[in-house]
């Protein structure tokens, strides 16, 4: 018997100027299934994804929607077909509220105005129907970015989509939020929605979905049931080679101290008189990853912006290498060997408008290497760039001169990645480095990230990821409301341990380095 | 099957260069050119039919028909501060700011001119760098109120133009009355000797009074700041601050020395168009009438955005509108008002705003006709078996 398809994406191939993005990919979801799309960055997920929601108009290949061939020209053509998408960065208007934003472009109109009652009562329902708990009428920038996706999930859910399409949900959402979507995954699926699940995370993916394609560099690999598989084969599928998920590592040997952290205070922007960051001690030696865990908006940020100067600290003292930085430029700081892989890899990593080797020396511009007499020398900035792409494995469509803008999330990190291990620095601070990669990445950076410890940097990690937390660290602070409460030991804890820790369960902490750096 | 793409074959370079990303962006502005004098032609043809199919052609060739030679001079010396303006606004908005105070700092730097040609009688090159100096001092003060005051540039700039004419006004009519001539309403006099800009030893009569070798300078200066934008690491630093002010922070540039530098950069650009104005004697400033600011410097955004923010595209930019509005003053004055080219540059500049869309335009209209044309070859194909041979033909 044939199985009833809702979506079948028929050997479809896209092109891009040098590289084939999508080559004879065949993606079959059945109805009321959770189908995961799993591939490394650049396999072409999101290619196909843009091709399934009109963006992009394939080369080669056909649609079919419940067994119905159709040509979906633009995104109102995939909605108008019940195809709807939650986008790994939400798409939401920050200053309306919820219920404003759930029913944007589809408002419920009485007599010339908005009837926003019939609307709350219909997202009332539906909330209730599949356990998305939204306050309707709280603006988008006060609330959890889980909520934010939940308003998402409601969008989709209002204008009454079947198929739903979630890119990469689980990167910005905290560990009991990630449950709870993945929870509100089946209960939209036990009720007849399909969905298509983007993900490199394995876990979630063997957790949630029942089958999985593996795309890998633009082809489709294999698709596979769940049960029947495990996480190494899926990871070993994806990359083409198999990968290890512990870092082998030796032990720390910590040296003298590099970065000392006193008491800084950073003031909070959006609810002022307060303070983000509360009175934070701590140092970073040679050799040594120290890595600050916690769950997001802790503190941990506004942390890392004090010690490399993109704000200025409320109180404290910064010293590096023995010497008092509080007061240094951001640049004198750069200059002093202090790398800075940013959280935000759009906002501050790089110039999207900028081509990637442009980017590659966003920093270095000026040495001698790369400029004479107020001159770039463009050939060696290209140079370097190819160098770097070769070794940090960078894929893009044109190589160093292709726009940063236009290359995939994963990619841009790398390059990141690549031009701040490349500036040799003496501490390198990482937010997290492994942010939207997939494990072939993850295992490359880590692995990195320990080399660079054994050639006597001094690292610090912010991650809020506990099996990086857990597989990096040498020491671990944990960071609670803006304070560290607690020091840990990675051989001696567990995880259950570190996540009392960060709950604010737990307490340890108390400041006693400063003596013995002296 | 390909066979569109066969054509251009053997030429990749000129297929290289046609389909340029600069090459889109000159078309688009060609469109937008056409469109606004095609809609001119009809505004004149509502106003006097007959008058405007005589006119039209003076319009758009700059009335050459009637001023010959010394028209065409006289164009080109137009150019030249209006070439500067252009600059002025684009070297700022390519690095993120507006810089609508273009007017203040260009009446500065007429103003910084025509003091030191006038009163301190000093070499022409001197004035210029005077005027040079007044019109990036000007356009400091607004790049220090952003800088440290979030001010936002447009406010700073437009309340700054009116306190520049003003000061202006004042100190000419009552520190500085001895540079106006009281008897022609408070106008300066004629610059003269070292001070005016020297037309290399060519005969007034037959390039005219205005001519210049300001228009020279302007060229180079263009140039100069095309290869300071696009190759130099303060080009780097300012364009990437312009695209992105978090990320040139996170590098460590410095941010509101960049501003600041630009918008200096900016003014000097717009007072070194006010001094190739006034002391090329185009016309002299008039204290007592003036009250409203002068429209080169407003011209000046008009040819940033008609050039699409590219200081080459600007040259071109510049002429179209000086071409224009010397046309204009030579069309029939009693059937059309000299304002037929202020209304022309303004309908171009409205459309220069909505490039985005015609140059995505384009594609579209090429697929068009290549699908018309491949239709076509298809029925013929269909049509007569003779046609295969010189298909095959082609394909060697």
């Amino acid at each position: 018997m044939k199985e009833k398809y809702v979506i079948e994406m028929e050997h479809i191939t896209k092109c891009f100027p040098g590289i084939r993005a999508n080559d004879d990919i065949t993606l079959r979801v059945k109805k009321g299934e959770i189908h995961a799309l799993l591939g490394e960055n650049g396999a072409g997920k999101s290619t196909l994804m843009s091709v399934l929601f009109g963006l992009y108009q394939p080369d080669e290949g056909q649609i079919k929607i419940n067994g119905e061939p159709v040509s979906i020209n633009n995104p109102n053509d995939a909605t108008a077909l019940g195809i709807g998408m939650v986008h790994q960065h939400f798409k939401l208007v920050d200053v309306f509220t919820v219920l404003e934003n759930i029913i944007l472009g589809a408002e419920p109109v009485s007599r010339g105005f908005i009837d926003k009652r019939e609307a709350a009562i219909k997202i009332k329902s539906l909330s209730a129907k599949y356990g998305l708990y939204v306050d309707v009428d709280a603006k988008i920038e006060d609330i959890t970015v889980g909520m934010q996706q939940r308003a998402e999930i409601l969008k989709m859910l209002y204008r009454d989509n079947d198929i739903l399409i979630f890119d990469e949900p689980t990167s910005v959402l905290t560990l009991q939020e990630i449950e709870e979507l993945l929870q509100i995954m089946r209960n939209l699926t036990a009720e007849g929605k399909s969905i298509l699940f983007i993900s490199h995370k394995l876990n979630e993916i063997i957790d949630a979905a029942d089958r999985v394609t593996v795309l890998r560099k633009g082809k489709c690999i294999k698709t596979l049931n769940v049960k029947d598989t495990t996480k190494e084969e899926l990871s070993e599928l994806m990359v083409g080679h198999t990968v290890s998920f512990t870092v082998d590592k030796d032990d720390a040997r910590p040296k003298e101290v590099v970065l000392e952290v006193l008491n800084l205070k950073m003031a909070d922007k959006i609810h002022k008189g307060k303070n983000i960051v509360n009175g934070v001690s701590f140092n970073v030696r040679k050799n040594e990853i120290v890595c600050v865990a916690g769950i997001d908006g802790n503190g941990q940020s506004e942390t890392v912006f004090g010690i490399v100067g993109m704000d200025k600290p409320k109180e404290g003292k910064i010293f590096f290498n023995g010497v008092d930085i509080s007061e240094l430029s951001i640049f004198r700081r750069n200059n002093l060997g202090i790398a800075h892989i940013p959280e935000d890899r759009h906002k501050h990593g790089l110039v999207l408008d900028y081509r990637l080797d442009e980017n590659m020396v966003l920093e270095n511009y000026w040495m001698p290497e790369f400029s004479k007499a107020g001159f770039l020398k463009k050939k060696e900035i290209t140079k370097y760039a190819e160098k770097l792409i070769g070794m940090y494995d960078v894929r893009s469509g044109e190589g160093p001169i292709t726009k940063a803008r236009s290359m995939s999330g994963g990619n841009q990190q790398k390059a990141i990645v690549a031009r701040e291990f490349e500036r040799h620095p003496n501490l390198l601070i990482a937010v997290q480095p492994t942010r939207g990669l997939d494990v072939g990445a993850i295992e490359y950076i880590h692995k990195n990230i320990v080399a660079q410890r054994d050639l006597g940097k001094a690292i610090l990690l912010v991650s809020f990821e506990l099996d990086e937390v857990m597989n990096l660290a040498d020491r671990i602070l944990v960071m609670y409301a803006g304070e560290i409460v607690g020091e840990l030991d990675p051989k001696q804890t567990t995880l259950q341990e570190l996540g009392l820790y960060m709950a604010g369960a737990k307490r340890n902490y108390e400041y006693h380095q400063v003596e013995e750096a002296r | 099957m390909a066979q569109p793409k066969r054509k251009f074959a053997f030429m990749p370079w000129i297929k290289r260069v046609v389909s340029s990303v600069s090459a889109k962006k000159f078309y688009s502005s060609l469109v937008c050119a056409l469109v606004g004098l095609i809609v001119g032609f009809f505004i004149m043809l509502a106003l006097s039919p007959a008058d405007a199919v005589f006119d039209f052609p003076v319009l758009i060739t700059g009335g050459l028909q009637y001023f010959g030679f010394k028209g065409f001079c006289s164009i080109l010396a137009k150019t030249a501060p209006l070439l500067c303006c252009g600059l002025c606004v684009i070297f700022a908005y390519k690095t993120g700011l507006f810089n609508i105070g273009a007017a203040g700092q260009y009446t500065l730097g007429s103003f910084g001119a025509l003091v030191f040609a006038l009163y301190f009688h000093w070499h022409w090159s001197l004035c210029i760098l005077m005027a040079v100096l007044f019109g990036a001092i000007w356009a400091a003060i607004p790049g220090i109120l952003k800088a440290f005051c979030h001010v936002n540039e447009v406010i700073g700039g437009i309340m700054l133009n009116w306190i520049a004419l003003f000061f202006v006004n004042y100190s000419l009519q009552t520190y500085l009355i001895s540079i106006v001539d009281i008897m022609q309403g408070n106008k300066t006099y004629d610059v003269s000797g070292i001070s005016k800009l020297p037309n290399l030893g060519m005969d007034t009569s037959v390039v005219g009074n205005s001519f210049s070798i300001a228009i020279f300078i302007a060229l180079i200066v263009a140039i100069a700041i095309s290869i300071i934008l696009g190759k130099t690491t303060l080009g780097y630093q300012l364009k990437a601050s312009g695209l992105s002010k978090e990320a040139t922070r996170y590098a460590g540039m410095n941010d509101k020395k960049n501003l600041i530098l630009t918008m200096v950069i900016a003014g000097a650009l717009a007072g070194l168009g006010g001094a190739f104005y006034y002391l090329a004697g185009i016309e002299q400033w008039k204290a007592a009438d003036s009250t409203s600011l002068s429209s080169v410097p407003w011209n000046g955004i008009v040819v940033a955005f008609l050039a699409q923010i590219n200081p080459i595209g600007a040259i071109f930019a510049s002429l179209f509108i000086s071409v224009i509005s010397s046309g204009a003053m030579a069309t029939t004055q009693t059937v059309f008002p000299k304002e037929i080219g202020d209304l022309i540059t303004g309908i171009v500049v409205y459309l220069s705003g909505l490039t985005a869309i015609i140059i995505n335009f384009f594609p579209k209209i090429r697929e068009f006709f290549i699908k018309v044309f491949r239709k076509k070859k298809a029925e013929l194909a269909v049509a007569g078996e003779g046609e295969n041979p010189s298909v095959q033909e082609e394909d060697k």
